[in-house]
């Protein structure tokens, strides 16, 4: 095979939905041994882009070809007979089986249909040891953290023999330790002639590990360059279609507020632990809480939210003493609204309209006798949809049509719908584009200006750093470092004191 | 009482209930002789939850708990299942008693046939056919037969022919075609009573729903809320004004048929003619009180269990069994016969049909005797 | 501190989902509404059938004996609504209507009365119900499993309380829930009516209505939103126990007999109607207009079948393949709409 021929290449792509043009004659080519960013916001065209090169829908108009070789997916497994390998956001294995039996899946060693867990863990050994590797191959899948369940399905791919790797933001969900060791995988792919298409919203791993970037706007091509010719500030350009301006979220000074959450000497044995955590949030105040994954930061936020009855210590919002906090009712009861982590999962109901997913949090409010008020209800919607600027073609439609960043405000929306004294938010930016995380974070700062105290749970630094007011670092379930008014420039900082790299 | 002191009595009884339940499941024993040298007999019922079978266990006990008797009954219950039936089979053979009898489930029969046969146990088959064992069973014909000449004579009194008369019989297609037989032969006797269109009964199918122009087949499943649905959606076939005569393989089906009919106005004295089948309580009293009930098919079957236990016993013991069926008694009442067989003001039976020569034998197993309470044998 | 991004409020081509203006959004119909439309002309439709095959089909009368049967499933299914639309079922059905029904019948032949024998059995299909409940919201046995147990132990509890044989009605005039009184129509016929409108109201508008949907959607997410999750999933087996029970007691009525083995099969034939009806059995989706077709597409299916004289074992297929294409096309629909 000629080297000079592109691993895969994308000629005059074309997928429409009804009148909506997805992608629009896109082209472009992947070299063997390149990493590749596909970027954009969120209703680009990445995700069409992504399904379509793996097999799960096929396009209007347009051509591929692997090797030089047209090809037509006629569903995801010929896709991967031709080499290529998708990695979804949400991973899809089998949870129950071990990590060996999930690496062997769909190609058990053996013939005639029989196989042995013995040649199973074999091969699945040999693949690891080709790659350097180092899996608990004999663990169920479902016992792994998140990090490793994703090394495990690349191991999966690369068994297969894949040449082209699809690899949909993989780091989203990921704390920054493992995110570096994903990067350096996907480096060290590269060095041995696997082509990378990385879809990701993160531009700082972008301009670490690819090679090229492309920027997808409205289902369009609209750039394609290396990255070393070019910056971040550039590409947020094209993917915004406009240039974007410079934000400042600094608060001002701010005169020391009452206090509306105090935690004092927090603890808890299960993993992960709490050791003496205490803290205070003022009215008005945003206090960040950084740490990685596993540090106990997030569990504090559960705990808050009502989700762990195990915690032990004493809680105070606005000045009365809480008895308990272990159901997520006694949580809203005591006046904290806690926005989780995992909108999908835990926040939303994907089938209810707007309007019912604003008031589900106050339905008690909003009734009488047993009986919705839905006039009330729905001015109370409108009401949050504005505050939140929620983007929806009507209040009725079901939440889960929206996009993640709307998603995501509906989500806020609904939390403030309580008025609560203190809103405890865990990662509220997750999985969300470059514009709508801009705009919950103004949310965010505006709600503050009101007089909302908030603590901000996140394990994003970038806006760990840029939102808050005051920042803890959490590492291995105490508060290890405080910033009273971290910058940009804090970055550094944080991330040592949370153990990450220097 | 006041209501609430009434309900947790009800509430007792129910616990009590329960309780009583979880003492006797499994395979539970009857009245017993002393074991040691008692005649056994596993006994395999239809099903225990509906009241037609359930006599034939309860009413045996009584029997045998009535003298010596030298029996011992193990009871099993089949409950209407092919897979209870068959799995029943298998531990009736493993128990290893001194004969069986089994009221089949029809679908099991052919795999339940091949258990017994290779038991090696002698077995008496009650109702439906078991080649492996010898045959007790009705004459299912004979009764179709007898009461459409009953309720045949009665609707021609009343001027009752084809341009005026719709019949409604009902059949259980799930047990077999022998059951089936009543309704088909009950046709095919009374078309040319009222001059109705004459078939061959053979020709009449499970999948029949419409025989000539004046009547329908409906699938009852020989219990009350499927006939009754069944007879509620094909009201309309049945021309507005026609008199009905219903006819069908049990009382429940006829009853939960008739609940139908009187629902949607069409039960009247005048215009409705009821033969009923089984003999039970609810068969009798309405022969004796409603004018429209005027045939039963009394098959005794509180008795079957006598009937089996003794030819289990005879056949065991060396009689020969004529080669197709041994009968079991039965007859057609109408209303001046009902009150010899049965004690005035009750459903219990007071006269059982003599022996006939195809079943003298079960006399001389000696179980009967205990049946002589009941005049007639 | 600073943070280096653009974000066009109100650019209409960020978070802009979905494709074209579809039919529905052109009517201005929500999707759970246009799939009870295209329910409600499938019924019009096998209607129209039967019509046309033969005219007896379409009169008052038959209406209503096509409701006579499909009123007692029908009530049977309201309460399953509320099973379906929480993401569980409830197979106890079949054992709750004939235990209701032997209740109801050993009841009145008591002389408690017809008042006082439905407010008991409706309490004691009641009892079950929070038996249910407690089982899946606190035990956490799954619903299958749950009421598959509770199934078999009412069932028996129906037969043991009936000694294996059927209960007659001593006095007629006990059968007056299923008399035809208003307008020559069944008063049962009146009950389901009055309670679909109830159940309706229910869920459509009030706080435990919404509370029901949120849950069956998705159960994390309506517990972090404060709502207690195990309280609403009682309440739904109460409901549909007790509405059960009182199906067991109309059945008793349509028969003068309280009968241990009528209404056995219940369990399926209402999880049939309201999955029909566009219930999903993963849960959140479902309503009674949807609900009350799919119960009278069975009753209207089964009623014209039995008019043109088809043979017993044909309609049952059928039942089955029009269950099979209609939540056939629903999927067809709704994987479509998750593609676009």
């Amino acid at each position: 095979m000629d080297a000079g021929t592109p691993a895969l290449s994308v000629d005059g792509l074309g997928k429409q939905y009804g009148r909506q043009r997805v992608l629009e004659s896109v082209s472009f080519s992947l070299r063997r041994g390149e990493v590749a960013a596909l970027l954009g916001e969120n209703g680009a065209g990445k995700s069409t882009m992504a399904k379509v090169l793996a097999g799960a829908i096929s396009p209007d108009h347009g051509t591929v070809a692997v090797d030089g070789r047209p090809v037509t997916f006629a569903s995801p497994r010929s896709a991967l007979l031709q080499g290529i390998s998708f990695m979804p956001q949400e991973l899809i294995y089998v949870p129950r089986l071990t990590v060996a039996e999930n690496i062997c899946l769909g190609r058990l060693p053996g013939r005639l249909g029989s196989t042995s867990p013995r040649a199973i863990r074999r091969r699945a050994q040999d693949e690891a040891q080709t790659f350097d590797l180092d899996l608990p191959l004999d663990r169920s899948m479902d016992s792994l953290p998140l990090a490793q369940q994703q090394q495990v399905e690349i191991l999966k791919a690369l068994a297969r023999r894949s040449r082209i790797l699809l690899l949909d933001e993989p780091t989203a969900a990921l704390s920054s330790r493992d995110s570096d060791q994903l990067l350096q995988l996907t480096t060290t792919l590269a060095a041995r002639g696997v082509a990378v298409l990385y879809i990701s919203h993160r531009l700082d791993e972008v301009f670490r590990v690819c090679d090229t970037a492309h920027v997808l706007r409205n289902g369009r091509l609209v750039s394609s360059s290396p990255v070393r010719d070019t910056s971040p500030r550039e590409v947020i350009e094209h993917m915004l279609g406009r240039p974007p301006e410079e934000i400042d979220f600094s608060s001002e000074a701010r005169p020391q507020s009452r206090p509306v959450l105090e935690l004092t000497g927090w603890h808890r044995d299960r993993i992960p632990a709490l050791r003496d955590v205490s803290l205070v949030v003022g009215e008005g105040e945003i206090v960040g809480l950084y740490g990685v994954r596993g540090s106990g930061a997030e569990t504090i936020a559960e705990t808050l939210g009502g989700l762990h009855a195990d915690v032990t210590g004493g809680t105070v919002v606005s000045g009365r003493p809480l008895r308990h906090l272990s159901t997520p009712l006694a949580a809203h009861r005591a006046g904290i609204s806690y926005v989780p982590a995992d909108r999908k999962s835990q926040g939303l109901v994907a089938i209810l309209p707007i309007v019912q997913s604003l008031s589900l949090a106050v339905l008690r409010s909003l009734t009488r006798l047993g009986v919705v008020r839905r006039r009330r209800e729905a001015a109370a919607a409108a009401g949050l949809a504005e505050q939140v600027q929620l983007r929806a073609r009507s209040l009725t439609q079901p939440v889960g049509e929206l996009s993640g960043g709307n998603q995501q405000k509906v989500l806020v929306g609904s939390r403030l719908a309580a008025k609560p004294k203190v809103l405890v938010l865990q990662e509220p930016t997750r999985g969300v584009d470059v514009g709508a995380r801009l705009e919950l974070h103004r949310l965010l700062r505006a709600l503050a200006d009101e007089g909302t105290g908030q603590l901000l749970v996140t394990s994003d630094v970038e806006e760990a750093v840029g939102l808050s007011d005051r920042l803890l670092v959490v590492r291995d379930g105490r508060i290890v470092h405080e910033i009273t008014h971290p910058t940009h420039a804090s970055q550094p900082e944080a991330l040592q004191a949370a153990g990450g790299p220097e | 009482m006041s209501l609430s002191t009434r309900f947790p009595a009800a509430t007792a009884a129910a616990a009590a209930a329960l309780l009583l339940l979880t003492a006797c499941g499994g395979g539970s024993s009857g009245a017993a002789g002393p074991s040691g040298d008692a005649f056994k007999i596993s006994f395999a019922n239809f099903t225990e939850a509906a009241p037609l079978f359930r006599v034939i266990h309860t009413n045996l006990d009584d029997v045998i708990s009535r003298g010596d008797s030298g029996l011992e009954l193990k009871w099993y219950d089949n409950a209407g299942d092919a897979a209870k039936m068959s799995q029943n089979a298998q531990l009736m053979v493993q128990d290893q008693p001194d004969a069986i009898v089994v009221y089949p489930v029809s679908a099991a029969t052919q795999g339940v046939s091949q258990i017994l046969a290779d038991g090696r146990i002698p077995c008496v088959s009650v109702n439906l056919d078991t080649e492996a064992c010898d045959f007790l069973n009705i004459d299912n014909r004979a009764l179709g037969e007898q009461t459409a000449e009953i309720i045949g004579r009665a609707a021609a009194e009343r001027g009752w022919n084809a341009s005026n008369t719709t019949v409604l019989i009902g059949q259980n297609a799930a047990s077999g075609e022998q059951v089936n037989d009543c309704v088909r032969y009950f046709y095919s006797t009374i078309a040319p009573i009222l001059g109705l269109e004459e078939v061959d009964p053979t020709t009449i199918t499970p999948t029949t729903t419409t025989i000539g122009a004046n009547a329908i087949q409906f699938e009852g499943a020989s219990t009350l809320q499927p006939s009754f649905e069944a007879v509620t959606n094909l009201l309309p076939s049945i021309p507005a004004g026609n008199n009905i005569i219903l006819y069908t393989v049990n009382n429940d089906s006829t009853t939960g048929a008739l609940r139908a009919l009187e629902d949607a106005g069409r039960g009247g004295d005048d215009v409705l003619l009821i033969g009923g089948l089984g003999g039970d309580e609810t068969g009798i009293t309405a022969l004796r009180e409603d004018p429209r009930w005027v045939a039963e098919g009394d098959i005794f079957v509180s008795w079957w269990g006598a009937y089996a236990a003794a030819m289990a016993k005879a056949v065991a013991e060396g009689a020969k069994p004529p080669a197709d069926v041994t009968p079991l008694p039965q007859i057609v009442l109408d209303k001046t016969t009902v009150d010899e067989y049965h004690a005035p003001g009750s459903a219990a039976v007071s006269k059982l049909p003599p022996l006939v020569p195809d079943n003298e034998f079960l006399d001389q197993s000696g179980v009967l005797q205990y049946v002589r309470g009941v005049a007639g044998l | 501190m600073k943070t280096t991004t653009g974000a066009p409020v109100g650019d209409p081509a960020v978070g802009a989902p979905g494709a074209g203006p579809s039919p529905r959004r052109r009517l201005g119909l929500s999707e759970g509404a246009l799939q009870t439309l295209l329910l409600f002309g499938f019924l019009v439709l096998v209607a129209a059938y039967f019509t046309s095959r033969d005219p007896d089909f379409l009169t008052s009368r038959n209406a209503v004996n096509i409701l006579v049967n499909a009123s007692v499933i029908g009530i049977v299914s309201l309460g399953q609504l509320f099973a379906l639309v929480s993401g569980g079922f409830d197979l106890s059905v079949g054992g709750i209507v004939p235990l209701g029904g032997v209740g109801f019948a050993l009841l009145v032949n008591a002389d408690y009365g017809v008042l006082p024998a439905v407010v008991l059995v409706l309490a004691a299909g009641g009892v079950w119900g929070v038996v249910n409940g407690l089982l899946i919201a606190k035990a956490r046995i799954n619903p299958l499993i749950a009421t598959l147990g509770t199934l078999s132990v009412t069932g028996g509890l129906a037969l043991t309380l009936a000694d294996g044989v059927q209960v007659p009605f001593v006095d007629v005039a006990d059968g007056v829930l299923t008399r035809r009184q208003l307008f020559d129509v069944n008063n049962h016929v009146w009950i389901f009516l009055g309670l679909a409108v109830v159940v309706f109201l229910v869920l459509r508008y009030t706080s435990y209505g919404r509370q029901l949907y949120a849950v069956g959607g998705n159960k994390q997410a309506a517990r972090l939103a404060g709502i207690r999750v195990d309280g609403v999933t009682v309440i739904v087996y109460v409901v549909s126990g007790a509405l059960a029970a009182l199906a067991g007691a109309v059945l008793a009525s349509q028969l003068l007999t309280g009968s241990g083995t009528a209404g056995t099969n219940s369990g399926l034939q209402s999880i049939t109607a309201v999955i029909l009806g566009g219930a999903a059995l993963s849960g959140g989706v479902g309503g009674v207009p949807g609900t009350v077709i799919g119960v009278l597409i069975l009753g209207a299916l089964a009623n014209g079948m039995a008019i043109l004289s088809v043979p017993s074992f044909y309609q049952t297929m059928a039942t089955g393949a029009v269950l099979l294409v209609a939540v056939g096309i629903s999927q067809f629909r709704s994987s479509r709409r998750a593609a676009s």
